[in-house]
């Protein structure tokens, strides 16, 4: 159970490793200007999010029929898709895919959703090599580690880290170079693009207009891992659709500058099934794996559902004062950051997690930088006035009574919700006192939070009472 | 298995339903003759850690590639089977630098074979001015292969294939989709958006390239008609 005891307990520990925060801003802090520097200044910036936040929700709002459309367009191609309620039947899928068409070795694109149906134990289960080939991706595979960040896996590994591994593992000693490093990488691996006999990568989205998948990446991994082996695997969660070509270009617009600060990333490849007959490389065979695990509860649900509208740039988690100071592991989920809390709490098995909508400060960073609008803060408090909501039935205490009283007044007010959404500094006076800085800024002023006197279960009462009166005045008022 | 998909699609349509967003637009563009918008292409794509050379006639663009042969040492060459390759007399350049062209053949191969070329000759379909952005489609004779697996990527472009930027990716994928004969709904089976070489910065942040693909990228351009 990832519960507050071992949150808390892998937080305090990556609190106290220096390197690793020092690793922590110095990555997050380029991201995130990179990021304000290629859309944050762009003064189109915000009618593209505009747009791309609207092609992902007219997605979401149509999904059912979009999907049947995907299914019908990438039969039309040439590939076969396959359904999988959770992890278990995805896996199954795959592993099953593996085992019918006598695949020895499988060369991997990132994917996170690999990662969230643990794919690869599955696959070793069965004997059959899998090299992750993604450079962040491959070095914490040789390392015996989950990735540490949606875009940078291996961003808690430094040069010197990644040059031991190497020797120790592939017996690999050369100078400790990032270039010298790549390449090492880039030799092992070219061989492994070789010989493999099954691709699997992500989906970044998929076209309900021509069933085309879209996979956007750097370094070429992806591009070998579809171009070499006879068979494509693409693991989708069953939410990256876009209707049309226009809507893959709006959100073209935004996700790369987003997630990397890039107009483009080097490789967006657009898969229409495996190679035509007259065509002389390429896969033979194209499989379409579309995963659940819990997304059509997220898409049912009539508050939560624009968490499934994320198109993974990890801007959220550059921004998130918490992620700055604790890192992705001590998260102890597939995804974190902000849109990890929402994600981890919700998909299957998100009952595990029932620490994770804590580490939030609800400062708003992160709903300021998502390139398709998604207001994290917001869904945040919605789960945990949900949770409260539950311990107050259970009978947990007077705080979590309290506290699910607020969240439910909220909840019943739209407008009163989106003003604590913004800032609850408005209502809470020893919070006000609080300086606002810009988002680049974030956990500078986190960190000012201990200018808080007191805990906010004692502040509770005297705060329920502005509320209800701020609730009435919204009431009189409309 | 359809029981899998049914249940998810019955789940998905008891959602709440809600009105469609709609799309805003944004201002136009000034229009721009082709030689602006591929000169605008090779500014974008200097930026990238890509070369970009301008040829304006024949016989420079024949001199680019083969003063580009002799300076990388090339022995062996992937080279599409492209109607512009042929016109600028690639297969011939190739033939009187001594260098081996390398044929995929049709056995499963191609990959291996194409890997052990020193470079891959393409010719591109569409490119994004504002980007440096080149879009390969596949095809007869046009391997994925060549423009990922050598070390030395080298593309050919015509003035009037570049458009502006990537607002023009539906219509360019649109142009591609007619220019193969392909029914509506269906684009050619790959249709590739190159943006610069192979490039990582997953060790400490640190921009490095050719980590899977070309470590380097050159585009010429060919501001003049065939």
């Amino acid at each position: 159970m990832n519960d507050r005891t071992a949150f808390n307990a892998r937080s305090r520990e990556a609190l106290a490793d220096t390197a690793l925060r020092a690793t922590l801003a110095k990555a997050t802090g380029l991201f995130a200007m990179l990021r304000e520097r290629a859309i944050g200044q762009w003064p189109e910036g915000g009618a593209r999010i505009a747009n791309a936040a609207a092609a992902r929700l007219r997605a979401l709002h149509r999904l059912p029929e979009l999907l049947e459309a995907v299914e019908a367009r990438v039969a039309e191609n040439g590939g076969t898709v396959h359904w999988a309620r959770d992890a278990a039947e995805a896996r199954a899928i795959v592993v099953g895919l593996a085992q019918s068409r006598g695949v020895r070795s499988v060369v991997k694109g990132k994917s996170m959703v690999t990662e969230e149906i643990a794919l690869n134990p599955a696959l070793e289960a069965e004997g059959v090599q899998v090299f992750e080939t993604d450079l962040g991706e491959y070095i914490i595979q040789l390392a015996g580690e989950p990735p540490s960040h949606i875009i940078a896996p291996a961003l808690h590994k430094s040069r010197r880290d990644v040059a031991e591994l190497f020797a120790r593992v592939l017996g690999e000693d050369g100078p400790d170079d990032p270039e010298a490093l790549t390449a090492v990488a880039r030799r092992r691996l070219r061989q492994a693009f070789l010989d493999a006999d099954m691709g699997i990568t992500g989906v970044n989205f998929v076209l309900a207009e021509n069933g085309a998948v879209c996979l956007l990446e750097n370094e070429g991994n992806i591009r070998a891992s579809t171009t070499c082996p006879r068979v494509h695997v693409a693991v989708m969660g069953l939410e990256k659709v876009l209707a049309t070509a226009r809507d893959a270009a709006d959100v073209m617009q935004v996700l790369p500058k987003s997630a990397t600060g890039q107009t483009m990333p080097a490789y967006f490849s657009v898969l229409s099934g495996p190679r035509r007959a007259d065509e002389t490389d390429g896969p033979e065979e194209f499989h379409l794996v579309i995963v659940d695990n819990g997304r059509s509860r997220i898409h049912a649900d009539p508050v939560l559902r624009p968490a499934l509208a994320c198109v993974r740039c990890g801007g959220c988690v550059n921004s998130c004062p918490v992620y700055r100071s604790i890192g992705g592991h001590a998260y102890g989920a597939t995804y974190s950051g902000p849109i990890g809390i929402l994600l981890s709490s919700l998909l299957d098995g998100g009952e595990d997690n029932p620490a994770l909508p804590g580490a939030c400060t609800t400062c708003g960073a992160c709903a300021e930088v998502c390139p398709v609008g998604v207001n994290h803060p917001r869904l945040i408090l919605e789960l945990r006035r949900r949770m409260a909501e539950e311990g107050a039935q259970g009978g947990v205490g007077i705080a979590a009574r309290a506290a699910a009283r607020a969240f439910a007044l909220a909840a019943r007010h739209p407008a009163l919700f989106s003003l604590a959404a913004r800032g609850v500094r408005v209502l809470d006076p020893e919070l006000a006192r609080l300086t606002l800085l810009p988002p680049l800024s974030a956990a500078a002023r986190s960190r000012t939070l201990s200018g808080v006197k007191r805990p906010f279960s004692e502040r509770w009462p005297e705060l329920a009472k502005r509320l209800e009166a701020a609730a009435k005045s919204e009431e009189e008022q409309s | 298995m359809t029981q899998a998909r049914d249940v998810i699609l019955a789940r998905l349509r008891q959602g709440p339903q809600h009105p469609l967003p709609g799309r805003g637009t944004l201002p136009a563009q000034a229009a721009q003759t082709p030689s602006e918008l591929l000169a605008q292409f090779g500014a974008a794509l200097a930026g990238l850690h890509a070369e970009y050379v301008r040829a304006a006639s024949v016989q420079e663009a024949r001199a680019v590639l083969a003063g580009l042969l002799a300076a990388r040492g090339v022995r062996r060459a992937a080279c599409w089977e492209h109607p512009l390759l042929q016109a600028l007399g690639a297969p011939e350049i190739l033939t009187e630098a001594g260098v081996e062209t390398v044929a995929p053949g049709a056995d499963g191969d191609a990959c291996r074979r194409i890997a052990a070329a020193d470079v891959g000759l393409s010719a591109v379909d569409a490119a994004l001015a504002g980007t440096g952005s080149i879009l390969l489609r596949t095809g007869p004779g046009r391997p994925r292969a060549v423009s990922l697996l050598p070390p030395l990527h080298v593309a050919v472009v015509e003035a009037d294939r570049v458009r502006p930027g990537i607002d023009d990716l539906p219509e360019i994928f649109e142009q591609l989709r007619q220019e193969t004969g392909e029914p509506a709904g269906r684009l050619p089976s790959g249709v590739f958006c190159v943006t610069g070489p192979s490039c990582t910065a997953d060790i400490e942040l640190v921009k490095t390239y050719g980590v899977h693909g070309p470590v380097e990228l050159v585009v010429l351009g060919l501001d003049f008609t065939l």
